[in-house]
């Protein structure tokens, strides 16, 4: 046996050495499969919100789609809208051109000249407002030194 | 133990003698050996099969986790300030397995309440085991289906194209098939883009003006009971279409009910005799053609005859008029005039130019051709000269204006969004002498002429009627007309021109019965002006120069003295 063994040492090294690389790669295979699974769970549920981004942005856009805030107004608001070209009485007689510059607005610089509602910052007024909320807010939490 | 021993020894060398036991024994060992080394092998190739040399496992699941019954991607499109046009979205699909519904009529009738559909029970009562109930419902009626607990009902979830903004731009955006090709408007136009790219396709329109527009221009349909209407508006300097309206419209996402007349897309495809809004270009070559100021006069007290033909005012005022007479009183006769002073070649020639002979190069799939007179005769340029006999399409009118009142340089049309203005493919027109002079009588009309009813108080608006008889059999009909307006503003500073068609209207009581391009688009072109006001943020136009100081010399002039240029034969 001992004989048997000594000869075949070679043999026996390599299939021990075959045997652990193999278990290795099978871990590490493992490993990398439970891995990609994980990575492939992820991805999907990325997918997933994005499709349910896609569908809030829609929703967002038909709700807020020009027509449907027009029969809203006409339902709500008494057909309540914004001043239009037509209601701005303009008479050099009773006001200078100062005073209607200081109450209307102003048209936007000529680098860019499409205003989008969004991009419309709050009047002062409106932001003191909201610094007087939020101050108002930290003072009830305690959190306004 | 040692007596069991003692009977394998015994046995062994019954069986085998000394010397064989050994070489048996070692024949054994090798077969053993063999096997083993064979089984070694087997496990090692497996193993290098299943860790190293099959497809990784990834892709599978992926594809696995997203499949998706007729599923596409399509990029989104967007106004330009970012408000959705058209997206692509999941959505649930209803089929049913009819082998496992057992109350069948109970579950026909609820879904046909639900869906709002109707012939379900049939559909239910079919052999095999699957029919579509339909396809593409709400997250409501998804709901709603699921609580009906039937295991025979499912889902599929599959991809659709929709349009946030409805009939809304339908004509500009377009639609798709249901496998998500574009068929129609920036959809085809730009279906390579949109499947390819991740990034949303900005347009130039604004949705806020477009839905001004389509509103204006509904309100007088209405009140008019006009058959169609079309209009849109353009920024004069970049060529961008910012609205695009075509009445009658339809749903986008049920294109394939809509009949051919809301389908027929009258803003890009349509041609039409625009009558007296081409006097804005024919006076436009005269002037620049000629050099003449606006002292110069016309013989209008007459109709004018051309051969077999006899041309007439609509407003006569039979007596001679000065050019800016002509204009803002809509004479054909002076502006026949003015055709016959600038020649056949001079009018093809100028009118080629603003683009009139051809379609109007733009991105978008379906441009209507102009139809022009082959051959053309002098009766061709006195016609073409107030708008008759020559058919262009209202984009065509909108570029040519902007061309006119730019300056006199030609921009080029674009729906998609441009942030900057190309000077080097842009084309000179008219000089910008001639062009300050086309503004001064734009205004000019607004104030005392025929398109009094697009002003606004405290903005400078100019702008020029048309109203043409429709052929009908052959022949021009008095009772069917097509009204229109375009209007540029602020006229001292044009940023935009409007334009506003009327097809069919029918005069009113309120109108004095007539139907006419002051009485029906103007007001349309007004109220669109007026939103963008309040849209953009316009300032009241108070310190802009007077356009239109000094022109009273030139209204109701009738100096005996000085006589009146006459082209007549």
């Amino acid at each position: 046996m001992t004989v048997l063994i000594k000869k075949n040492i070679v043999l026996i090294c390599l299939s021990i050495f075959v045997l652990l690389c193999g278990t290795a790669l099978m871990l590490v295979s493992q490993e990398v499969y439970q891995t990609q699974k994980h990575v492939s769970a992820l991805e999907r549920e990325k997918q997933m919100t994005e499709w349910e981004i896609r569908a809030l942005n829609g929703e967002i856009a038909f709700l807020t789609r020009p027509d449907r805030m027009d029969k809203l107004s006409a339902v709500t608001a008494q057909s309540l809208e914004p001043a239009s070209g037509h209601s701005l009485v303009v008479s050099p007689v009773h006001f200078s051109v100062k005073d209607h510059m200081a109450i209307l607005p102003r048209r936007k610089p000529a680098a860019s000249s499409h205003v989008s509602v969004q991009n419309l910052s709050p009047s002062p007024l409106i932001q003191q407002t909201k610094e007087q909320n939020f101050s108002t807010l930290l003072d009830i939490i305690g959190g306004n030194e | 133990m040692s007596a069991l021993n003692r009977l394998n020894r015994s046995l062994l060398g019954i069986l085998f003698p000394k010397g064989e036991n050994i070489r048996t024994c070692r024949t054994r060992l090798k077969i053993i050996r063999s096997f083993s080394l064979f089984l070694f092998a087997l496990v090692i190739i497996r193993l290098a099969d299943l860790t190293l040399l099959q497809p990784s496992q990834e892709e599978v699941i992926h594809n696995a986790s997203l499949h998706i019954e007729g599923h596409f991607e399509r990029a989104d499109i967007v106004d330009r300030n970012g408000v959705l046009l058209a997206t692509t979205l999941q959505v649930p699909s209803l089929f049913a397995d009819p082998t496992l519904i057992d109350n069948k009529p109970y579950i026909a009738n609820q879904l046909e309440q639900i869906l709002g559909i109707s012939n379900v029970l049939p559909k239910l009562e079919r052999e095999g085991r699957f029919v579509w109930i339909k396809r593409g419902i709400t997250p409501d009626q998804h709901y709603k289906v699921n609580a009906l607990g039937s295991p025979g009902l499912a889902f599929r979830t599959e991809t659709r194209r929709l349009y946030p903004q409805g009939k809304n731009a339908a004509h500009l955006v377009g639609y798709t098939s249901v496998d998500g090709a574009g068929l129609s408007g920036i959809e085809l136009k730009y279906d390579d883009y949109l499947k390819q790219s991740d990034n949303p396709l900005t347009l130039a329109v604004d949705v806020r003006l477009q839905y001004a527009l389509a509103k204006a221009l509904n309100k007088q349909m209405q009140d008019f009971n006009a058959k169609g209407a079309a209009g849109g508006v353009i920024d004069i300097e970049t060529g961008e279409i910012i609205a695009a309206v075509s009445l009658p419209d339809f749903d986008p996402h049920h294109a394939g009910k809509a009949d051919n007349a809301a389908l027929f897309n009258r803003f890009a495809l349509g041609v039409y005799e625009m009558g007296s809004t081409f006097k804005l270009f024919s006076t436009a070559a005269y002037v620049e053609e000629t050099g003449h100021a606006f002292s110069q006069k016309f013989d209008a007290r007459e109709p004018l005859e051309e051969g077999r033909f006899t041309i007439n005012d609509f407003h006569a005022e039979k007596r001679i008029l000065t050019l800016p007479e002509v204009f803002i009183h809509s004479s054909n006769i002076g502006s026949a005039l003015m055709g016959r002073a600038i020649g056949d070649e001079g009018m093809q020639k100028f009118y080629s130019d603003l683009g009139f002979m051809d379609r109007v190069e733009a991105d978008f799939p379906a441009l209507g051709k102009p139809l022009t007179p082959n051959p053309w005769r002098e009766i061709n340029t006195l016609t073409a000269s107030y708008g008759h006999g020559i058919a262009v399409s209202p984009l065509h009118v909108l570029q040519a204006t902007a061309a006119i009142v730019n300056g006199g340089v030609k921009p080029n049309l674009t729906f998609a969004k441009r942030n900057t203005v190309n000077n080097d493919i842009q084309r000179r027109i008219i000089s910008a002498s001639t062009a300050y002079k086309m503004k001064q009588l734009l205004r000019l009309n607004v104030t005392n002429g025929s398109g009094q009813k697009a002003d606004i108080n405290g903005y400078m608006v100019g702008g020029k009627t048309g109203t043409s008889e429709k052929i009908v059999n052959g022949e021009y009909s008095k009772d069917k007309l097509m009204s229109s307006f375009i209007g540029v503003f602020p006229i001292h500073q044009p940023k935009y021109a409007v334009l506003a068609i009327l097809d069919e209207p029918k005069g009113t009581k309120e109108s004095f019965g007539y139907a006419t391009g002051g009485w029906t688009a103007a007001p349309v072109v007004g109220d669109v002006i007026a939103d963008i006001v309040r849209i953009e943020g316009f300032v009241p136009d108070l310190g802009a120069p007077n356009m239109t100081a000094g022109l009273d010399r030139y209204l109701k002039q009738e100096d005996p003295l000085f006589s009146p240029v006459n082209f007549r034969r």
